[in-house]
């Protein structure tokens, strides 16, 4: 009877709970709009493609930090690895590289730092947040070692701005936004319609059921880490090429972009849990809001603000603060 | 004694967990000095019932009366300053803290603003003496490094500290060694008679129930369906009450026709099991039954390669398996469905669908992609052999009931044909309807020539299903004991 009561209350169109779902999206177009009416030079072609362009760092990285938190685990160190391998690629461009081998070179260099990070979680033990805060600080120390704190530049051949700074499709589609959406197709198929992340998923949702079911726990747990170092990777490869130089800090500052994006994209679809879509729709929303603040000529200061209460509101609607009743007549 | 002065009463209390109706309409009464006993199945409502009374769980609604006064505690320490003390099944305890510094906890005795630890211990001391459960406890050990005994025996004492006037106890002796028992039921005895102590008394042990209480109260399916006075107590009839049916046509007929052995572990040893030999044949359903923290689960969990093993060989029909792996267990068809769900069986955020292909997901659905449809149909057939209740294949898993969650569970092993079944308790928090559904279900599976290993902590269960039983005392196998050999005499001395 109980199981009938239940069912009755489940099949009902529950609106609260749609909205919840999928408030995110709703947010990203509602902002458009408002962005588009107060602010002239907001919906133009120029400034779309500007904030393709944004996303697609902050996006790739956050689909690599997802598969990190997919598996239950977290990554710091992605942001600043990027700003090395960033080091690595220019030093070696100016000194005359093939830039092919260079990006290959970075990919490798990449998953090898992954599979680090996975070695000191997996195997030794360490948790992610302190295994991953320490190779964040040896990446930093690595960087001002080599660049002595100043920034590297010099001769490069044209071709390296392709990545970041040129168009295609009349011009409109920057090259490093092409990655970005084939990075999230990739991914988003790979998480949602494959075994690999089905159980990727599981060995974060319950490692000891995932261990019970016959699930390689240590192997996907590995595959999650890692994930988000390639990510860093192929970010810092669009990062070359925008800015063509390194700065030292260039890297870094990405953690605090990132991070927040992917835990705003767990209000989307699956409430409470990463999902790739998720991500993507909130790297979205985070970009719009930065964008559309500048054209509204707000003072920059005021994005950290707006950031951080889009945050707090959107995470709160799923806490389930103030759903939960105390005393009141019983369900029956 | 006892007189009609009702001392606790809760009326018409109701609690729902998860959509699941755990407490449903609940009236009952302690009186002034009485012993009130509360029988019933694993999941019938009773510990829930309890921890409404004082305040661990918040009730949906309902009412609660203390010396005939309406009381709304908030928690267990609020409950405990009035007078209504609980004892938890599984105490929780301050894992860093020695005993005496956890009975004391949060009224520590101070001198010159420090805690005077030298008091601390003494004062617990003398109360060891007061109530002499185990006269040799030593109260200097830490929590962290406690039996499940130990912890019962500091949370029992850190209750009686408060001298309450009623004591409630949930499964105290389900961890003691039978001698604590013993010396427990006879202090709760001398505190009713000498001090007048009203007792709730929560067992599964009948003889207990049955020697201490004044009255028993059985709860069924989340209701109480009945009261029996001492006079009239009368184990078939009190056994009657809690499944509603006799219990030799609760359970299946027993096996037949027994074939070949299916598997065999031959002496198998590691840090908490000592020279384990077990076997399970074609058609029979092999029960082990051992007192909580007798190596049951250890058992188990080392079979299908989840414990680390010292010594010992695993044999799958005849053949020496080389190691012991779950992936090569899973392959032999050899499928473990794991104690404690929540934890260890279920994936709690996933859906009905998720959980139910997630163990076979190569075998079910070849190649790289999951093709969802597929997924569905299959996901939809299992549901209707299994008989598992939910709106929908998408639904989250943690919005169904205990039974339901458990169908799914064995469900989600049972798409690929079985050879041999391990069950570990599979019957906590199920209902009785639903627990009847699995036996039948084990049933079956012996009677096409599987083999069913079953753990359980309900002694009637394994009295009622097993062919055969292996008992357990501190990770030995004390006894095996044959289809005729089974009963709750034969079980109960070789665990004990």
């Amino acid at each position: 009877m109980t199981d009938n009561v239940l069912k009755a209350g489940i099949k009902k169109t529950n609106i609260p709970k749609m909205l919840r779902k999928w408030g995110l999206l709703l947010g990203l177009i509602l902002l458009v709009l408002i962005f588009s009416l107060s602010a002239e030079r907001f919906l133009t072609v120029m400034n779309i493609t500007n904030i393709l362009r944004q996303a697609s760092i902050i996006g790739v990285m956050a689909l690599g930090v997802t598969f990190a938190l997919m598996v239950g685990d977290f990554d710091l160190s992605f942001a600043t690895l990027a700003g090395l391998l960033n080091v690595i690629n220019i030093i070696l461009i100016i000194n005359g590289w093939n830039i092919l081998l260079v990006f290959v070179l970075t990919v490798l260099i990449g998953v090898i730092w992954g599979l680090l990070n996975s070695f000191l979680i997996v195997k030794i033990g360490i948790h992610a947040f302190i295994a991953t805060l320490s190779t964040m600080t040896i990446a930093k120390g690595i960087i001002y070692w080599i660049t002595r704190g100043k920034t590297i530049y010099g001769q490069y051949p044209e071709i390296l701005t392709v990545i970041g700074r040129k168009n295609i499709i009349f011009n409109v589609l920057p090259i490093c936004a092409l990655i970005f959406i084939v990075f999230a197709i990739v991914t988003y198929i790979l998480a949602d319609h494959t075994k690999t992340g089905r159980y990727l998923y599981s060995v974060g949702g319950n490692p000891e059921a995932a261990r019970f079911s016959g699930i390689r726990v240590g192997f996907y747990r590995v595959l999650g880490i890692t994930a988000s170092s390639f990510c860093a990777s192929i970010a810092a490869i669009i990062l070359t090429s925008k800015l063509t130089s390194a700065p030292p800090n260039a890297g870094e500052g990405y953690l605090m972009s990132v991070i927040p994006v992917v835990f705003l994209g767990t209000v989307f679809l699956k409430p409470g849990s990463v999902n790739i879509a998720g991500t993507v729709v909130a790297t979205m929303l985070i970009a719009v809001i930065e964008n559309g603040l500048i054209m509204m000529n707000v003072p920059f200061y005021f994005k950290y603000i707006v950031h951080g209460t889009v945050i707090i509101i959107a995470i709160a609607s799923i806490t389930g603060a103030g759903r939960k009743k105390i005393g009141g007549p019983p369900l029956v | 004694m006892s007189n009609n002065n009702p001392i606790l009463k809760g009326e018409s209390l109701y609690k729902r967990f998860e959509g699941v109706l755990a407490v449903n309409g609940i009236c009952s009464t302690l009186y002034e000095g009485d012993i009130l006993g509360l029988i019933g199945e694993n999941g019938a409502g009773k510990s829930t019932y309890v921890r409404l009374l004082v305040g661990e769980h918040i009730k949906d609604s309902g009412k609660v009366f203390y010396c005939n006064r309406e009381v709304n505690w908030m928690d267990t320490y609020e409950a405990l300053i009035d007078g209504v003390g609980l004892i938890h099944q599984k105490p929780t305890l301050v894992p860093e803290l020695t005993a005496a510094e956890n009975i004391f906890l949060g009224k520590e005795f101070t001198a010159k603003g420090l805690v005077d630890d030298s008091k601390v211990l003494k004062k617990a001391e003398e109360l060891l003496i007061k109530y002499p459960i185990n006269p040799s406890f030593d109260l200097k050990l830490i929590a962290r490094e406690m039996s499940a005994g130990q912890r019962e025996i500091t949370e029992i004492l850190k209750v009686l500290s408060f001298n309450p006037k009623v004591l409630i106890l949930d499964e105290p002796t389900a961890s003691l060694t039978e001698d604590e028992s013993k010396k427990l039921i006879s202090i709760i005895k001398k505190l009713n008679k000498e001090d007048g102590l009203s007792v709730i008394f929560i067992s599964h042990r009948m003889e207990e129930v049955f020697n201490l209480c004044t009255r028993i109260e059985v709860f069924r399916n989340a209701k109480s369906v009945g009261i029996v006075k001492k006079e009239d107590f009368d184990r078939n009839k009190i056994i009657h009450m809690i499944i509603n049916r006799d219990l030799s046509e609760f359970y299946p007929e027993k096996a037949v026709t027994i074939g070949k052995c299916l598997l065999e572990a031959k002496g198998l040893c590691s840090e908490d099991l000592k020279d384990i030999n077990i076997r399970v044949n074609a058609g029979e359903i092999v029960g082990i039954y051992g007192l909580s923290g007798a190596g049951m689960t250890e058992i188990v969990e080392s079979i299908f390669g989840l414990r680390k093993i010292d010594k010992g060989t695993l044999h799958i029909n005849g053949q020496e398996l080389k190691s012991i792996k779950v992936s090569q267990l899973i392959n032999k068809n050899v499928f473990l469905i794991p104690e404690d769900r929540d934890i260890k069986g279920l994936f709690t955020k996933f859906t009905v669908r998720e959980n139910m292909t997630i163990s076979h997901l190569d075998y079910l659905l070849p190649g790289f992609l999951i093709n969802k449809w597929k997924e569905k149909s299959i996901v939809k057939r299992g549901i209707k052999d299994f008989g598992v209740v939910c709106a929908d294949i998408n639904q989250e898993m943690h919005s169904l009931s205990g039974g339901n969650q458990q169908k799914v569970v064995i469900a989600k092993w049972l798409f690929k044909d079985c050879n041999v079944l391990i069950l570990d308790d599979p019957t906590v928090g199920v209902d009785i309807g639903t627990k009847r559904e699995i036996y039948l279900m084990l049933r079956k599976l012996t009677n096409k020539g599987k083999g069913v290993i079953m753990v359980s902590s309900e002694i009637l269960e394994i009295i009622g299903l097993a062919d055969r039983v292996y008992t357990m005392r501190e990770g030995s196998i004390s006894s095996e004991l044959c289809v005729n050999e089974i009963n709750q005499k034969n079980i109960l001395e070789n665990v004990l």
